[in-house]
């Protein structure tokens, strides 16, 4: 009877081991595999800074369309305001509750995406399956966008690392106002390079005396002008920037952080001052339309010059087409948009200083988003985003929100169509707003401005007062690069690591990567060495006029 | 009483030998289990969760690897921590029984804490463990990635000439027979002599070699197209030029650089040979 009953007792204990065995070796790992019917659905979270209502509205629709073809899956939405922005996703990521998909784009540093976003590059190798039955069906995900995920913010050259992907692209224009033009001019024509813009604001000018209403060329504020003014100045250093005492490795480089970073090492060289004359004209020009501009526009916000050419106290208003949803839904009166008028090669010494038309394929993307590192569903956040980049929806998307598409083959809505990119042209040289934001160079030139553009200022007065700081400025800025690069270094030690005797080793697509990731490196820690040797071999143009070209 | 009982009984001794079997059998699974985790802890940026989870599977010389470079990025970086990985890639350099697939990447990363992970760089300990590294494994793929790094820390950290630095170190690139090594080497070489203004002869071998041993990234793919068709122009050699550029435009149609490109490969002269 004893027997019997250890027996079961024995029994007992060996099934309940045998089942609890089992159930450890059975059981899904929290947040591993695909959702079930029974499982609680992935939920994706989307943050974003794009808060206008037409946006959410578009991006709501296209959630709840993702959301039918993948029923497992629950995207939120996370409109957040730009102010808090930074101090929001800083917040969320260091107290590990980020959000799946962030913005990434809004001046996060090359740092921080590094540690909390994950870089992209495999994936955007890989064809988009949402354009199945498009003409961008089997296409690489990178080669579907307008400039092959090649520009800044999205491709990260000091990380030299696909971070983002962007939903648009950015183009600049002036909006003029028709009536105003035909008052002033008879006639509607807008004025098609910087000769007959200025020749414009001459009569501008006359029109105003003449009639004792005061209209000025431009409405300007600090948000808005830069745009403008950039370009003035891009115009003027297309050439130099393709000098071989600035094009040191011959390849022209074409997109901004990479442009800065060009233009940073040769002023070390003494390859180019302040003093040349592409930069001396390229100032000048910025200080004769800052005279055709809104008083004091340093200190005007967004909503002041957009309130003076809603006004019509104005006749342009350059910006970009970021804004033009709310200037077409904001100004009463029917407008023109225009490419911005740059001098053409037969424009005297300024032609003479530039290549040609801009190519708008260089300009920065926008809205670009990034998967975040401690995403428990990373691949799930891609698919959302190659839905989201996908022909048929970005279409729908920006036909809704107003915007222009990153995607090939999406014609820009009716209403913006003045604001479809330029894919033929050429680069934009460099210009001293191209620096990173946050960046010192940038402090520097932003502190100084008033030197130049202010009516007691002059191109000599600002001269003088960059050329004592620009040099401590970028070197700075060059420190900072190198910190960064170290820092990424660091981490890609460990993960090439990881790669080459961890569990991943033999796996097909391992090698791939880490092939990649040393491309990678090496270029990233040749980039830094060059900037260090530069920083601790400065020949200022200044203190050296001979030594021009290497 | 009854358990002894139940012990000495055939039964109850089967039944002891298959729960000492599923204990051990499960404590090998952890262990694995808890390798794996750390492998995906580090791949995952979590150095805190990595370390801890290397230190329990330490007695493995791979783990010791993880645990190494785990430490170096764990936060914050203290130099007691780095000389804690120090000790434990020397160690494992030095083992003789381990494998070259151990004592290679241990000695890498010993030049590679030198060089970018300790407090204070030492470029010249760093190049003479490279050099040594090279040296005792010169076929060895992962020795071989050291040669970029050796060339980068000599042309700019080290040399005071680096135009004669650029030619010593023409003989390191001959060693080099894998593709990714020979790839990084020869853009590091090709780059440092345009931006040293050295012999452009020279540079346009160079960035030829990479592009045939196989570049990766597309963007990168990209510049060295446009670098080739252009040295090799100011050299003038245009049929070189008008392969690199066709290619170039034929591949990038959409890159901002392409009407430059363009109209430069319309201005080449003809003829030449590739």
């Amino acid at each position: 009877m004893n027997d019997w009953r250890n027996r079961i007792g024995l029994f007992l204990v060996a099934a309940s081991f045998a089942a609890s065995v089992i159930w450890i070796l059975v059981r899904p790992s929290p947040g591993d595999g695909a959702p079930t019917d029974r499982q609680e659905p992935v939920v994706i979270r989307f943050a974003h800074v794009t808060i206008h209502p037409g946006i959410i509205r578009a991006y709501d629709d296209a959630i709840r369309d993702y959301e039918k073809l993948n029923p497992g899956v629950r995207v939120v939405q996370m409109p957040v305001p730009i102010r808090m922005w930074s101090a929001w996703l800083r917040t969320q990521m260091v107290g590990g509750n980020a959000p799946d998909l962030a913005d990434m784009d809004r001046g996060q540093p090359d740092e921080f995406l590094a540690r909390y976003f994950l870089p992209l590059d495999e994936w955007v190798e890989q064809p988009n399956p949402y354009n199945v039955g498009t003409e961008l069906e089997g296409r690489r995900w990178r080669e579907t966008f307008i400039n092959d995920l090649r520009s800044g913010r999205a491709y990260r050259v000091n990380l030299q690392q696909v971070y983002g992907i962007p939903f648009t692209i950015q183009t600049v224009r002036l909006f003029a106002n028709a009536n105003l033009l035909r008052e002033i001019t008879g006639s509607t024509k807008v004025p098609e390079n910087y000769a007959e813009l200025i020749a414009l604001c001459h009569e501008i000018e006359a029109y105003s005396e003449r009639t004792g209403r005061t209209i000025l060329p431009f409405a300007g504020s600090v948000n808005h002008t830069h745009h403008y003014l950039n370009r003035l100045f891009g115009s003027q250093t297309q050439r130099l920037m393709n000098e071989p005492a600035v094009n040191v490795h011959r390849s022209f480089v074409p997109i901004v952080p990479e442009v800065y970073m060009t233009a940073y090492l040769a002023y070390l060289r003494g390859s180019w001052s302040w003093r040349d004359p592409a930069v001396a004209s390229g100032l000048t020009m910025m200080r004769e339309i800052a005279g055709y501009t809104t008083t004091g526009f340093l200190q005007l916000q967004r909503d002041d010059s957009l309130f003076q050419f809603a006004q019509g106290r104005a006749l342009f208003l350059p910006t970009g087409s970021w804004d033009a949803d709310t200037i077409l839904a904001g100004v009463p009166f029917p407008m023109a948009i225009l490419p911005v008028p740059l001098p053409t090669t037969d424009d005297g010494v300024r032609g003479s200083l530039t290549l040609g038309p801009i190519s708008d394929l260089s300009e920065t993307p926008g809205n670009a988003v990034g998967v975040a590192r401690s995403s428990r569903h990373p691949e799930i956040a891609v698919d959302f985003l190659r839905y989201l980049t996908s022909q048929p929806v970005s279409r729908r998307v920006m036909q809704d929100s107003n915007r222009l598409s990153s995607i090939l083959g999406v014609a820009p809505p009716e209403s913006i169509a003045g604001f479809a990119p330029r894919l033929h042209g050429f680069p934009l040289g460099f210009h001293p707003g191209l620096t990173p934001e946050g960046s010192e160079a940038e402090r520097v030139y932003r502190s100084l401005l008033h030197r130049l553009v202010s009516r007691g200022g002059s191109v000599e007065d600002f001269t003088d007062a960059i050329e004592r700081v620009f040099p401590a400025a970028i070197m700075a800025d060059l420190r900072r690069f190198n910190a960064t690069a170290r820092e990424t270094s660091r981490v890609d030690d460990a993960l090439l690591v990881a790669g080459w005797v961890g569990p991943e080793a033999k796996e097909a697509t391992t090698s791939r990567r880490l092939d990649l990731m040393l491309e990678t490196q090496t270029l990233r820690e040749l980039a830094a060495a060059q900037a260090e040797w530069a920083t601790a071999n400065a020949q200022l143009s200044s203190q050296t006029p001979a030594a021009k070209a290497p | 009483m009854p358990a002894r009982r139940c012990v000495r009984s055939r039964a109850g001794r089967g039944l002891a030998c298959a729960l000492g079997l599923v204990a051990g059998a499960m404590s090998r699974l952890n262990a694995e289990s808890n390798g794996d985790s750390a492998w995906q802890n580090l791949r995952e940026w979590r150095f805190t969760e990595a370390t801890r989870a290397f230190e329990q599977t330490a007695d493995e010389p791979t783990h010791r690897l993880g645990l190494a470079v785990a430490l170096l990025n764990l936060q914050p970086r203290t130099a007691d921590r780095i000389a804690r990985a120090e000790r434990e890639l020397s160690a494992l350099a030095e083992d003789a029984s381990a494998s070259a697939d151990v004592v290679v990447p241990a000695n890498y990363l010993l030049a590679r804490i030198a060089e970018v992970h300790a407090f204070t760089p030492d470029p010249a300990r760093a190049a003479e463990r490279y050099a040594a590294l090279l040296a005792a494994h010169p076929q060895h793929p992962f020795a071989q990635t050291a040669a970029a790094r050796l060339a980068t820390l000599r042309l700019y950290k080290l040399g005071a000439d680096p135009l004669r630095t650029l030619a010593d170190l023409e003989s390191l690139g001959r060693q080099l027979t894998d593709a990714g090594a020979r790839r990084d080497f020869h853009l590091v070489l090709g780059r440092s002599y345009l931006f040293f203004g050295g012999d452009r002869g020279r540079a346009l071998e160079h960035l030829q070699s990479a592009m045939a041993a196989g570049i990766v990234a597309a963007t990168v793919r990209a510049d060295v197209l446009v670098q080739i068709g252009e040295v090799a122009r100011e050299l003038d050699q245009p049929a070189i030029s008008r392969q690199a550029w066709s290619e170039f435009v034929e591949t990038f149609p959409r890159d901002p650089r392409v009407d430059l490109i363009r109209e430069r490969l319309a201005a080449l002269p003809e003829g030449g040979r590739p």
